[in-house]
């Protein structure tokens, strides 16, 4: 085995998270919905963070009520955005705008998250430009 | 069931815990996974299509397997320990995955193969080698071997969609 070519692998293979564990396909990319709800779980780990929202009946968009399992990324991207394992805990009042599952199923994939004070928390794709994120210095 | 609940407990256990919430493990594991994988199944893809006579044809096959095994035996142990962690560190969905279950049913498979060219051609090595012709019963085992693998590999890669 080449030793060269080993550690071009091991520098190529550091990128590969971030292009993310599987693809968005099955996500409506195009639609943006707003959940706003309690949190039931704030799950910070691999490979995908999970925010299960409770959407309380009476909710501004009726089609939002229910239990959704709001997907992230992982958690090394996510923390690069400024999140971190305490940013939400069971309880917590919490507006998060999602891409919901093709399917129909209760599940959507995380756009970002509104801060009681206006500021928004990204998932790593999409921030558009001159929008900061909490805690981020990255382009 | 009692392996959903055991999967459970391993997978809510502080060592599967900080492997999943770790901003580092898991994705080296991860990595690893893949990388030490591309060492042994890679081998064994090139020894498959030289049972095949489809690659190295000019050159003995136990010369190929001397050289091969030393580099391939680390990279499976490699493959196999990142595995048990992977499964660890998620063992309630991994376990309720089906994807996975044909995976690892065809991993026994791919054992039962290797076993049967161990047990029944190895042995004879030497002598078929000599006269240059592979047994058929050894190249029908190299290409399930090649089967066997391209479809764990498919099956290894979708599954991360659902998890």
């Amino acid at each position: 085995m080449n030793i060269r070519i080993f550690g071009l692998s091991c520098l190529l293979s550091i990128g590969i998270p971030a292009f993310g564990h599987h693809s968005f396909a099955m996500f409506e990319l195009t639609k943006d919905v707003t959940y706003e709800g309690t949190v039931l779980e704030y799950r910070w780990e691999n490979p995908h963070t999970h925010i299960i929202v409770k959407v309380d009946p009476g909710a501004a968009d009726p089609a939002t009520v229910g239990a959704w399992d709001i997907e992230g990324g992982a958690t090394n991207i996510m923390g690069r955005q400024g999140w971190n394992r305490a940013t939400f805990k069971a309880g917590d009042h919490i507006k998060v705008v999602a891409h919901p599952m093709k399917d129909g199923t209760k599940g959507a994939s995380l756009f970002y998250v509104i801060l009681p004070d206006g500021k928004r928390l990204y998932h790593d794709i999409a921030r558009p430009k001159g929008e900061g994120s909490v805690g981020s210095s990255n382009p | 069931m009692p392996i959903l609940s055991w999967c459970h407990w391993l997978q809510n256990t502080p060592f599967a815990t900080g492997i999943r919430q770790s901003d580092l493990l898991f994705p080296l594991i991860e990595g690893s996974h893949i990388m030490t994988l591309s060492l042994s199944v890679g081998l064994i893809v090139l020894f498959d299509l030289r049972l095949l006579r489809l690659a190295f044809a000019a050159e003995p096959v136990s010369k190929i397997m001397e050289q091969f095994v030393p580099l391939s035996l680390p990279g499976f142990a490699g493959m196999y320990v990142t595995g048990v962690l992977l499964f660890i560190a998620q063992a309630e969905k991994v376990y309720l995955n089906t994807l996975f279950r044909f995976k690892l049913a065809l991993l026994v498979l791919a054992g039962l193969n290797a076993l049967f060219y161990q047990v029944k051609f190895y042995p004879k090595m030497a002598e078929w080698d000599n006269r240059g012709v592979v047994p058929w019963g050894a190249r029908i085992s190299g290409a399930l071997s090649l089967i066997i693998w391209a479809c764990v590999i498919a099956l290894g890669r979708t599954m991360a969609y659902e998890l």
